[in-house]
C-alpha cells in the first residue's frame, strides 16, 4: 500500500469513526387534549360523542373489538365490563365511555393537543375526522359526511365544547334514538 | 408453481427477442463483422415466502447497451413488486390479509472514455401508498496505471408517503433523503482487489408509517410483557391509548463497507464486511461470504453466507409505557415504533448459486441461465408477537449478449 492510499485510507476510517450518535432529545411528551369532563360542567361532556360513536363505528364488526386502534366500547358492540352484553345495559356506561375517550385522543396524541390548541381549527388534521367524513379510505366507508351532525359531534369535541344537540341528532333513526336489543349473557338468567 | 412458469416463460421470451443474432445463426452463415456495440437483456423471477406470511413475487427485466471497451454503457430495469401479507402486525389491529403492486424503473449511464468517467442514473418507485424519485450523479478516476479507482458519488430522493386508497394531496408526508459516498479500489496483486466505500446519508422528513399504531401500556403493567408476547395478551393488557408510529424527523447514516476479492485456481472468493452506524443509535454489522467456482466452463456456483447483527434505536422499547392524566392530560413517549427493523435483531443467512452457460461455442456465455435459493433466519431479540422468522428466496433468470 503506498503512502497516499495508506492517507486515504486513514481518512476514510476517520470519517467514519467520527460518526456521532445523535440525541433524539426529550423522551417523553407531555400532552393536553380535550378534556373528558367539561371545565364548565359536571358528568362526562364526552358522553355524548361516545355514545355517536358507539352506535355508528361501535358495532362488533367494525370497530367493537379488540385488536382495533381505535377500539370503542359501549351497548351496540363490545362490553367493558364482564357482566355486561350488547344491549345490557342500554346505554354506553360512564367506564365505557372513558375508555372510547382516551382511544379517541390516543390515535394521534399530538395532534389532537394541537388542534385542541387551536380550539378545534383544522380538524381534517387527524385521520379520525378523515376516515369518519370518507376523504380517507375508510373501510366502513363515509359515517360522517362533512357537516353532517354526526360530524358537527365529533369535530366539536375537538375544540373542546361538545355539541351535544348535534351528537343527539346523529343518534336519531326515524326521530327515535334507538335502543339496542338486549342480548342475555349465555346461561344467565332473563 | 404457475407464477414461476409464467416467469420462465417471461425470460424466455426476452431472450428471444435479444437475441436474434442467435436465431439466423441455423438459417444463414454467420457474419465474422465484430459490432463495436454490445448489448444485452436479462429476464429474473423472484420468489420471497417468510414465517410471517408475507409473500413477494417480483418480475424483473433488464437491458444493457454498451460499446465493447465499457467507455459508455446505458442501463434500464423495470420490476413489479407483487406483495401479499397477512403478517402478525395486521393480524394484531384485527385488519385482513392485503395485496399490493409496486413498480419501480431506472436508467443509469456511464461515460468513461479514459482515467475520468462520470455516471448518472434515475430512478421511480410508485404503489399505491409510495411515491419515490430519485436522481444521482457519480465521479471516477483510475490511476496508478490504471491499477486503482477512486470513485464519489451524489444522490438526492423524495419520497412521498400516503395512505392507500387515498390521494396524497389529502394525506402524505414528505421524506428527503441525501446521499454523499466516496470509495477506492485497490489492486493489490495479480489475485487480489480490495475495496472501500464510505457513505453519508440524511434524510429529513416524517418516515412513520401511517398504519402502524404502537400498543401501550401502564408503568406496572410493561414489565411483566414479555418478549414474543402473544396478540391476546397485548390486546388484554394494553391501554386504550394506541397512538400512531412517531419517528425522529431527521436522520443522518454512516456505513464503512469493505470488500476483499481474491481469485484462486479456477475460483474467486468476496468477502464484504460493513459497519454502519446512524444518530438514532442503531449500529450494525453485515458480513457476507460468497465464493464464485468456475465448475466447467459451462457452469459456475456460488455458495454464500450471510451474517447481520444489529443493535436497537435508542428509543426502542418492547412495552412502551403511556400515562394517562385527570383533565385529559396524557403522557406518551416522544418517539415510539413497532418497526422490527428498528429493533435488535440477528440474521444469518446462506444459499448458492448456479449459472448455467446455455450459448453456443465458442462462446456459450453469451446466453447463460441463472438459479439462487437462499434462506435467511431472523431473530427478533426485544419485539412483541414474534421472535423468530424464517424466510426463503428463490431466483430464476436469464441473460443473453448480443451484438
Amino acid at each position: 500500500m503506498t503512502g497516499r492510499v495508506r492517507v486515504a485510507f486513514t481518512l476514510v476510517v476517520l470519517a467514519f469513526a467520527d460518526a456521532c450518535s445523535g440525541d433524539p432529545g426529550e423522551t417523553r411528551a407531555a400532552l393536553h387534549e380535550p378534556p373528558f369532563v367539561a371545565f364548565d360542567g359536571g358528568g362526562s361532556s364526552f358522553l355524548p360523542v361516545a355514545r355517536t360513536l358507539d352506535q355508528h363505528c361501535g358495532t362488533i364488526d367494525c370497530h367493537g373489538q379488540v385488536g382495533r386502534n381505535l377500539r370503542l366500547y359501549g351497548s351496540f358492540g363490545m362490553r367493558l365490563a364482564e357482566t355486561d352484553t350488547p344491549g345490557c345495559p342500554t346505554d354506553v356506561t360512564a367506564a365505557e365511555a372513558e375508555a372510547d375517550y382516551w382511544t379517541v385522543v390516543g390515535l394521534e396524541p399530538e395532534m389532537t393537543a394541537t388542534v385542541y390548541a387551536e380550539r378545534g381549527g383544522r380538524p381534517e388534521r387527524l385521520t379520525v375526522v378523515q376516515k369518519a367524513r370518507g376523504a380517507q379510505a375508510h373501510k366502513g366507508g363515509t359515517v360522517f359526511p362533512k357537516g353532517s351532525d354526526g360530524d358537527a359531534c365529533l369535530v366539536s369535541f375537538f375544540s373542546g365544547a361538545v355539541d351535544a344537540p348535534s351528537c343527539n341528532n346523529s343518534q336519531r333513526q326515524n326521530g327515535e334514538i334507538p335502543v339496542p336489543l338486549c342480548t342475555p349473557k349465555p346461561g344467565s338468567s332473563p | 408453481m404457475r407464477l414461476q412458469l409464467i416467469g420462465a416463460v417471461t425470460v424466455v421470451a426476452l431472450v428471444a427477442r435479444a437475441d436474434p443474432a442467435e436465431a439466423d445463426a441455423s438459417t444463414s452463415p454467420p457474419a465474422p463483422k465484430q459490432s463495436s456495440v454490445v448489448a444485452s437483456a436479462s429476464g429474473e423471477m423472484a420468489v420471497y415466502a417468510d414465517t410471517d406470511h408475507i409473500t413477494v413475487v417480483t418480475p424483473t427485466a433488464t437491458a444493457t447497451v454498451g460499446d465493447r471497451l465499457s467507455a459508455w454503457t446505458v442501463r434500464g430495469q423495470y420490476l413489479v413488486d407483487a406483495i401479499s401479507a397477512a403478517s402478525v402486525d395486521i393480524v394484531s389491529t384485527a385488519s385482513q390479509r392485503w395485496q399490493e403492486v409496486r413498480q419501480a424503473g431506472s436508467v443509469q449511464g456511464t461515460y468513461k472514455p479514459g482515467s475520468f468517467g462520470i455516471g448518472a442514473s434515475a430512478a421511480i418507485s410508485s404503489e399505491p401508498d409510495y411515491l419515490s424519485l430519485a436522481g444521482g450523479a457519480n465521479l471516477s478516476w483510475d490511476f496508478f496505471h490504471k491499477s486503482h479507482t477512486f470513485f464519489v458519488g451524489v444522490a438526492h430522493a423524495h419520497d412521498t408517503i400516503g395512505r392507500s386508497g387515498t390521494p396524497f394531496d389529502v394525506y402524505s408526508q414528505a421524506l428527503n433523503s441525501e446521499t454523499v459516498n466516496a470509495g477506492i479500489t485497490l489492486t493489490l496483486n495479480r489475485s487480489t482487489v480490495l475495496s472501500f466505500v464510505d457513505e453519508v446519508g440524511i434524510e429529513r422528513g416524517d418516515q412513520s408509517k401511517p398504519y402502524r399504531y404502537v400498543p401501550m401500556f401502564g408503568a406496572d403493567v410493561a414489565p411483566t410483557i414479555g418478549k414474543g408476547e402473544s396478540i391476546d395478551v397485548v390486546n388484554e393488557r394494553r391501554l386504550q391509548v394506541r397512538p400512531l408510529e412517531h419517528l425522529p424527523e431527521s436522520r443522518e447514516r454512516y456505513s464503512l463497507t469493505a470488500r476483499l476479492g481474491y481469485r484462486f485456481g479456477r475460483g474467486t472468493l468476496r468477502i464484504d464486511e460493513r459497519l454502519y452506524t446512524d444518530t438514532w443509535n442503531l449500529h450494525a454489522s453485515t458480513t457476507e461470504m460468497r465464493a464464485y467456482w468456475d465448475v466447467s466452463r459451462r457452469l459456475m456456483i456460488w455458495p454464500r453466507l450471510r451474517v447481520h447483527v444489529q443493535t436497537p434505536v435508542s428509543f426502542w422499547q418492547r412495552a412502551y409505557v403511556a400515562t394517562n392524566g385527570p383533565g385529559g392530560t396524557l403522557e406518551v413517549p416522544r418517539y415510539r415504533t413497532g418497526d422490527r427493523e428498528l429493533g435488535p435483531l440477528e440474521s444469518f443467512g446462506g444459499g448458492a448459486g448456479a449459472t448455467f452457460a446455455i450459448g453456443r461455442d465458442p462462446d456459450p456465455s453469451r446466453l447463460a441461465l441463472t438459479f439462487q435459493l437462499d434462506a435467511m433466519s431472523t431473530q427478533f431479540l426485544d419485539d412483541l408477537y414474534v421472535s423468530s422468522r424464517m424466510a426463503g428466496l428463490a431466483t430464476l433468470g436469464l441473460q443473453g449478449v448480443f451484438e
